[in-house]
């Protein structure tokens, strides 16, 4: 039984965490600018911003998962 | 599986030596300086085209990256934008064409790879970022005022301010690194499933296009966001 393997698929599950938080922020980007579709402008860069910063969490995840998988 | 795992590595292109020193040129700078001497082409040109009434096709959608980069540079941070838009548009359109120049890995013989699946080179774009944000910062607020910025609420959140200089350039890095290199692992091991190259290029599409120039683009915005926090 390779343990790094398993290791490497439970880092993975970090995605969960971003898949949450992006999709938060895309659902207070829309209804931010259904409210006032004159700042949509701002509030795009702002959700946008959310989602990049949500999504390196993920990132963080693949990459311990990598790290584990190509050294096992 | 493993064949995939094998070309992760850097591998040696040229291999030579000058004046008793071993020089290694491995596939990452050799793409770099193809992508650089590319874009230098294309940019020489694209300016002997260029007319002030009547302009073509190429020449307004050169325009309109121009004003891309000119709308978001102002947006983020003032009027000091306009200093930054060399820096910004360099970043934007670099990036763009080395992470999608995956798709000229169709000449046998010749590994073309995006240069950005080894950290080494967004760890460099990582650091001049965040040494230009940490310049912008003493250019406009000067010695004393960005000294401040660290101890801007109380003086309490001083450690936290000066780890915010370590993490950003490595979220930054990182960031680029993962989403390149898991996109080129993806690609990879779909070319060893899928042996018909007509079947493989919608996730080329996704994966190569849309995924590297959306990367490219955030790497950008995140740097002229952090400028602007900086010099506003």
């Amino acid at each position: 039984m390779n343990l790094a393997a398993i290791g490497a698929a439970v880092a993975v599950l970090s995605a969960i965490g971003a898949a949450i938080g992006i999709g938060m922020a895309a659902k207070g980007g829309t209804e931010g600018i259904a409210r006032q579709p004159e700042k949509a402008g701002d509030i795009r860069s702002l959700a946008f911003l959310g989602m990049v910063l949500c999504e390196a969490c993920a990132i963080y995840g693949l990459l311990i998962g990598i790290l584990l998988f190509t050294k096992a | 599986m493993e064949e995939v795992f094998e070309k992760v590595g850097t591998e040696v292109v040229f291999d030579f030596e000058l004046f008793g020193n071993q020089i290694i040129i491995n596939n990452t700078e050799f793409i770099t300086v193809l992508v650089t001497f590319a874009l230098i082409i294309l940019a020489a040109l694209l300016k002997r085209k260029l007319k002030p009434d009547n302009p073509g096709k190429i020449q307004v959608c050169v325009e309109w990256l121009v004003e891309i980069v000119n709308n978001l540079c102002k947006t983020s941070a003032g009027h000091h934008g306009k200093v930054f838009v060399p820096y910004i548009g360099t970043l934007l359109v670099y990036l763009s064409a080395a992470n999608i120049i995956a798709l000229l890995n169709f000449i046998p013989g010749l590994h073309i790879y995006p240069p950005t699946k080894d950290i080494n080179v967004t760890a460099t774009f990582a650091i001049i970022t965040i040494i230009v944000v940490i310049v912008a910062g003493l250019r406009v607020k000067g010695l004393k005022g960005w000294a401040k910025t660290f101890i801007d609420p109380m003086p309490v959140v001083a450690p936290f301010k000066l780890l915010e200089y370590i993490t950003k350039p490595l979220s930054l890095a990182l960031r680029l690194f993962g989403n390149i290199f898991a996109s080129f692992i993806i690609m990879e091991m779909i070319f060893s499933v899928v042996p018909i190259p007509f079947l493989s290029s919608p996730f080329s599409a996704y994966f190569d296009i849309f995924d590297g120039i959306l990367q490219a683009f955030i790497f950008t915005y995140l740097t002229i966001v952090y400028i602007g926090e900086a010099v506003e």
